[in-house]
C-alpha cells in the first residue's frame, strides 16, 4: 500500500514499459528480457529516472505542493509592484536579484510559467492514474480536464495571440494596428464618425486662490471628479497642474486681467483676478486685497468646474471593406465591444483633453474558445462531484460509502448526519 | 427607508444572538451539570431565537429591496451593497444546514455572522453613487452575486472552524461540525469558481482579456487555490502522517486561513493594492 491508503498499482493501470530490445541488458529500469511482461515483477522493485517523475507526478502531494507555490507566488507579484508600460517606458531598474528573478514582471518570468506547465502536467498524470471510466468519475475527470483546456487557451494565445491599442481621432480612418514593432493589416476599414462622452449631472463649480508661492493640491473635482494639483509656475505667467501622479505636467499660460478657459479631462478653469500681493481684510466678509504692487504674495483667483461623474462614453464607427459584408454602423462601449474580421474592439478609453478622439484596443485571441470551454466544465465537474456524485452512490446500494466510518478515508461528500441521527445530537432539546 | 431597514435588521439579530447565546450557555450548564433533560422553556427559547433570526432574515432582504429601489441600480457596486448580500448569503447557509444538522451553538453562530458583517459594513460610505460606464452590464449582478454568496458560505465555515476548537472534546458534535464546514466550503468552492468564471468572462467583454493578473484577479486565485488544497487535503494528508482523529483540526486551520485569505481578496485588495478593480474603493 502506498503512504496515500491506495493500492498500488491501482487496478486496470498499466504503465508502459521501456522498450526492452533498445536497451542494454541489466540497466537500471529495465527488465530482463526473460522476465514476463507483469508488472511489477516479484522481487523487482520498479526503478529509474523516469518511473521515479511518474511518481512524484501522479502524487498528489506535490500536485498540492505545486498549488501552494503558485499561490505563494501569486502574492509576491501583488505585493511588489509589477511592471506598467508607463513604469517600462521610465527605464525603471531594480536589484540584480529582483532582476534576475523577474520580481517585477513575475507572471511572465520562465519560473512561474514553468510552475504551471507542472501543475498541468501533475493535473493530467493524477487524474491518468487515478480516474476510471465511470460515470462517477466524470466529475472529477471534467474538472480536471476543464484545466487542461484552460491551459491550452492560454498557450495558444501566447502563442499567436495580438492586442494593440487603437487610438483614432474624430473622421479618421484606420486599416491596421501596430504589435511591437509589426504592422498588422485589419483586413477592413474602421472610421472613427463620433464620439462622445455622457455624464451624470452638471458636475460642481469651486472659487478658490491659488497663491502661487506655494504650490500643493489646491482644487478637489466633486462627485469623485479629477483632482487638479497646482504644480508651480514656470517663472512667467504660466500655472502647471497634474492630475495625478502619472498623468504629465499640463501648463496653462494665464494673462492678467483675461479669463482663460482651459479644457482639462473635462474640467474647466477660469482666471478671475490677480493680486500681487494678496492680503485679507480685518473685517469679516471683506474682500482680498492688494497691499502693493510688488508681487511679494502672488495670488490668483480661479473658478473651477468639474464635470460630473462619467455615465458612459461611445464611439460610433463604420466598418467597411470587410470580404462579402456591406458598410456597416456600429456603436462601442465598455462592456458592448465590436466584432470585425477576426478582432474584437474594445473601448477603453479616449482623447481626455479634446474628448474628441477615441482609444480602443484590438484583440485577436484564437485561444477563447478553449477557455471558455474550460470555463464551463469546471464548474459543473465540480458540482457534480460534490451534489450528483453522493446520489449516485446511493443509488448503487453503497451505502456504507455514506457512513461517518468513511468519511475521513474518501472523498465522502455525503453530508454523514441525517435526520435521525438527531436523536444522537448533543442537544436533544428540540 | 434604507437606512430604517438596515438599522433595523442590525438590531433584530442582536436580539437573536442573545437568544441564541443565553439558549446555548443555558443548555450547557444544564448538560455538564448532568441534569436529565432541559426544560420546556429552554425549547420553547430555541424556538423564539430562530423564529427573530427569519425575521432578520426577511429584513435583511427588505432591505436590499429597499436600496435597489432607491439607488436605481442592482445594490452590487460598492461595499456596503455587497456586504448586505454577504450577511444574506451567510444566514441563507444556515438555513440550509438546519435542514441537514442539529446542534447546540448554531443560531449564535449565524448572528456572530450577520452582526460581524454589518457592523463592518457600517465603516464604509453608505451612499448610492451612479454606475461607472465598467459597471453597466448584466454581468455585475451575477458575478458579483455569486462571488458574494461564496463568502457567506465561507464565513460560515470560519465560524463553524472556530464552533469546532471550541466544542472538539464532545465528539459527535466535533465530528458533525467538521462534516458541516465540509460540505460549506465544498459549496462555497462552487459558487467562487463560478464567480471568477464569470468575472473572466465578464472582463473579457469590459476590458478584452478573461485574465490579466489584476491584484483581486490574483488574490481571488490565491483563495481558490486554498479551498483546492484544503478539498485535496483529506486525500493525503495520510501521507504527510496526520492520523484520521487530527484531520479535523487541520480542516478547523483551513476554514480559518481559507477565510483571511477570502476577506484579503474582497477589503483587503480594494485599500492595500492599485488595479482595475480599486475603483471600489470611491
Amino acid at each position: 500500500m502506498s503512504a496515500e491508503g491506495r493500492p498500488f498499482p491501482p487496478e486496470g493501470f498499466t504503465p508502459s514499459l521501456p522498450k526492452v530490445s533498445h536497451l542494454r541488458e541489466g540497466m537500471p529500469g529495465t527488465l530482463r528480457p526473460e522476465d514476463s511482461a507483469e508488472y511489477p515483477p516479484e522481487g523487482v522493485k520498479p526503478s529509474g529516472g523516469r518511473w521515479r517523475l511518474w511518481r512524484l507526478l501522479r502524487s498528489l502531494r506535490f500536485a498540492v505542493i505545486l498549488m501552494g507555490l503558485i499561490a505563494l507566488a501569486c502574492v509576491v507579484g501583488t505585493i511588489i509592484q509589477q511592471d506598467t508600460p508607463q513604469a517600462v517606458q521610465r527605464g525603471e531598474r531594480h536589484g540584480p536579484l529582483a532582476t534576475f528573478l523577474g520580481l517585477h514582471r513575475l507572471y511572465g518570468t520562465w519560473w512561474f510559467l514553468g510552475l504551471l506547465a507542472l501543475f498541468a502536467l501533475s493535473t493530467t498524470a493524477c487524474a491518468l492514474s487515478r480516474l476510471r471510466f465511470q460515470l462517477r468519475s466524470l466529475g472529477s475527470a471534467m474538472v480536471h480536464l476543464s484545466l487542461l483546456f484552460i491551459v491550452a487557451g492560454v498557450v495558444l494565445r501566447g502563442l499567436v495571440g495580438l492586442d494593440s491599442y487603437v487610438a483614432i481621432p474624430e473622421g479618421e480612418t484606420v486599416d491596421s494596428i501596430q504589435v511591437g514593432d509589426d504592422t498588422v493589416p485589419l483586413g477592413f476599414q474602421l472610421r472613427l464618425d463620433d464620439f462622445e462622452v455622457r455624464r451624470h449631472g452638471d458636475g460642481a463649480e469651486e472659487t478658490r486662490w491659488l497663491f502661487l508661492k506655494y504650490p500643493g493640491v489646491h482644487a478637489e473635482g466633486a462627485h469623485g471628479g479629477p483632482l487638479m494639483q497646482y504644480v508651480g509656475t514656470n517663472g512667467s505667467d504660466a500655472l502647471m497642474m497634474k492630475f495625478s501622479e502619472d498623468t504629465p505636467t499640463l501648463t496653462a499660460p494665464f494673462q492678467v486681467g483675461k479669463p482663460l478657459h482651459v479644457r482639462l479631462y473635462g474640467t474647466r478653469i477660469e482666471v478671475l483676478r490677480y493680486l500681487p500681493d494678496f492680503k485679507m481684510p480685518m473685517t469679516k466678509g471683506g474682500e482680498p486685497y492688494s497691499a502693493s504692487e510688488e508681487p511679494s504674495n502672488p495670488a490668483i483667483q480661479v473658478r473651477v468646474t468639474s464635470p460630473g461623474p462619467l455615465d458612459a462614453y461611445v464611439s460610433r464607427v463604420t466598418i467597411s471593406g470587410e470580404p462579402g459584408r456591406e458598410p456597416r454602423a456600429a456603436s462601442i462601449l465598455v462592456n458592448q465591444p465590436l466584432r470585425a474580421g477576426s478582432f474584437m474592439f474594445y473601448q477603453v478609453d479616449y482623447d481626455h483633453e479634446t474628448e474628441r478622439g477615441t482609444v480602443l484596443e484590438a484583440v485577436y485571441d484564437p485561444g477563447v474558445p478553449l477557455v471558455f470551454i474550460g470555463f464551463i466544465l469546471m464548474p459543473a465537474g465540480i458540482a457534480f462531484v460534490f451534489y450528483v456524485q453522493p446520489l449516485l452512490k446511493r443509488r448503487r446500494g453503497r451505502p456504507e460509502a455514506a457512513t461517518r466510518e468513511n468519511e475521513y478515508r474518501t472523498p465522502n461528500t455525503e453530508c454523514p448526519i441525517s435526520k435521525s441521527d438527531e436523536a444522537r445530537s448533543f442537544s436533544r432539546t428540540s | 427607508m434604507y437606512d430604517r431597514l438596515w438599522a433595523a435588521s442590525f438590531a433584530i439579530f442582536s436580539v437573536a444572538l442573545v437568544l441564541g447565546a443565553a439558549h446555548a450557555i443555558i443548555l450547557s450548564a444544564y448538560r455538564s451539570t448532568g441534569l436529565p433533560g432541559a426544560p420546556a422553556w429552554l425549547r420553547w427559547l430555541r424556538r423564539v431565537a430562530n423564529a427573530v433570526i427569519v425575521l432578520g432574515f426577511l429584513a435583511l432582504s427588505a432591505t436590499i429591496v429597499a436600496r435597489w429601489h432607491e439607488a436605481g441600480y442592482p445594490p452590487f457596486s460598492n461595499m456596503p451593497e455587497s456586504l448586505l448580500w454577504m450577511a444574506w448569503a451567510c444566514c441563507a447557509v444556515y438555513f440550509v444546514s438546519r435542514l441537514f444538522v442539529d446542534f447546540t451553538g448554531l443560531e449564535a453562530a449565524a448572528c456572530v455572522g450577520v452582526l460581524g458583517i454589518l457592523a463592518v459594513s457600517s465603516l464604509f460610505p453608505h451612499a448610492a453613487r451612479p454606475l461607472m460606464p465598467a459597471l453597466k452590464s448584466n454581468w455585475l449582478i451575477f458575478h458579483v452575486l455569486t462571488c458574494m454568496i461564496a463568502y457567506g458560505a465561507f464565513l460560515a465555515a470560519f465560524l463553524l472552524a472556530i464552533l469546532w476548537l471550541l466544542a472538539w472534546q464532545w465528539r459527535e458534535t466535533g465530528k458533525m461540525v467538521d462534516a458541516l464546514a465540509y460540505q460549506t466550503m465544498a459549496f462555497g468552492f462552487l459558487l467562487l469558481t463560478i464567480g471568477i468564471v464569470s468575472g473572466a468572462i465578464w472582463a473579457r467583454q469590459a476590458w478584452g482579456r478573461y485574465w490579466g493578473w489584476d491584484p483581486k484577479e490574483t488574490w481571488s486565485l490565491v483563495t481558490w487555490l486554498v479551498y483546492g488544497i484544503y478539498l485535496h487535503f483529506r486525500l493525503m494528508s495520510g501521507s504527510l502522517g496526520i492520523s484520521r482523529d487530527r484531520l479535523p483540526l487541520f480542516n478547523a486551520l483551513f476554514g480559518i486561513v481559507g477565510f483571511a485569505v477570502t476577506m484579503f481578496t474582497y477589503i483587503g485588495v480594494n485599500y492595500l493594492t492599485t488595479g482595475l478593480h480599486s475603483y471600489a474603493t470611491r
